[in-house]
């Protein structure tokens, strides 16, 4: 348990909420999206976060004493959304099929709009915790004098 | 006999308290957004309640360790973290820490004094 723990761990959070941030911006961008490289439409990808130090060494720490001490969150992966793609009918387009429809993208910017907001909000709550942890521990050093 | 008394020594275990507290507030922030999370905290002021009607050397050995509380799913992924409670609990514990630290460095002071140490 160090001095600097708490800090460590609001930022874990910043990384995370900005990874959220990031991905949401790809789902964004990549709404009209009809060709990738793995062939096919675009596909919506979402963030997974877990507590962190769930791990080997979280694991191997909790088995000599009681493990508790709190070690921040971290992304346990990107995975894409597995939600049906939407068929547009547009004959015109180049990647139309026989019958004139499109498959897009399952991106919904709606949604992604809400995860954006969500996400820049737990990005403030983050922040804002760590300038708490940081005017608390500048008076703790402060005794040094 | 230690150089510090009772009361210095439970102001610096409430420090180490309010330290550790601090961690655990922000680490419900940063999962506030993680599946099945349920939040923790500290709860220093009893145990050092408790140690304090012991003794000094209850006090002492005092260590804390972060508990969880009665499972709440407040979403329905499972997520039991209430951000603002979270934040105000947070900053509470941060303008506690301060006072806890002003409290002991005056002590310290008034031990320098004694001591005879200039500056």
């Amino acid at each position: 348990m160090g001095l600097f723990d708490a800090i460590d761990i609001s930022a874990s959070g910043l990384t995370a909420q900005r990874l959220r941030m990031d991905v949401t911006a790809e789902n964004l961008a990549n709404a009209q999206t009809t060709r990738t490289p793995e062939g096919g439409p675009y596909r919506r990808k979402t963030v997974i976060l877990q507590q962190a130090g769930g791990g080997f060494a979280g694991q191997l720490a909790g088995a000599f004493g009681p493990s508790g001490a709190p070690e921040g969150v971290e992304v346990s992966g990107i995975v894409p959304d597995s939600t049906p793609l939407r068929r547009v009918y547009d004959p015109g387009h180049p990647d139309a099929d026989a019958n004139g429809y499109v498959t897009m993208p399952n991106v919904n910017p709606v949604t992604e709009m809400v995860d954006l907001i969500d996400a820049s909000r737990a990005y403030q709550a983050n922040v804002t915790a760590m300038q708490t942890t940081k005017t608390a521990f500048a008076k703790t050093i402060e005794l040094l004098r | 006999m230690s150089v510090l008394d009772t009361t210095q020594l439970a102001l610096t275990r409430a420090i180490s308290g309010a330290t550790l507290r601090g961690a655990v507030l922000s680490n419900n922030i940063a999962n506030a957004d993680t599946p099945g999370f349920q939040p923790s905290d500290v709860d220093f002021h009893s145990a050092l309640e408790g140690a304090l009607g012991e003794g000094p050397q209850a006090v002492e050995g005092l260590s804390f360790e972060p508990e969880q509380g009665p499972p709440v799913a407040l979403r329905a992924d499972g997520n039991g973290v209430d951000a603002e409670a979270e934040s105000a609990q947070l900053a509470e514990n941060g303008l506690e820490l301060s006072a806890l630290v002003q409290v002991a460095g005056a002590r310290t002071q008034i031990l320098r004094t004694a001591m005879g140490v200039t500056s």
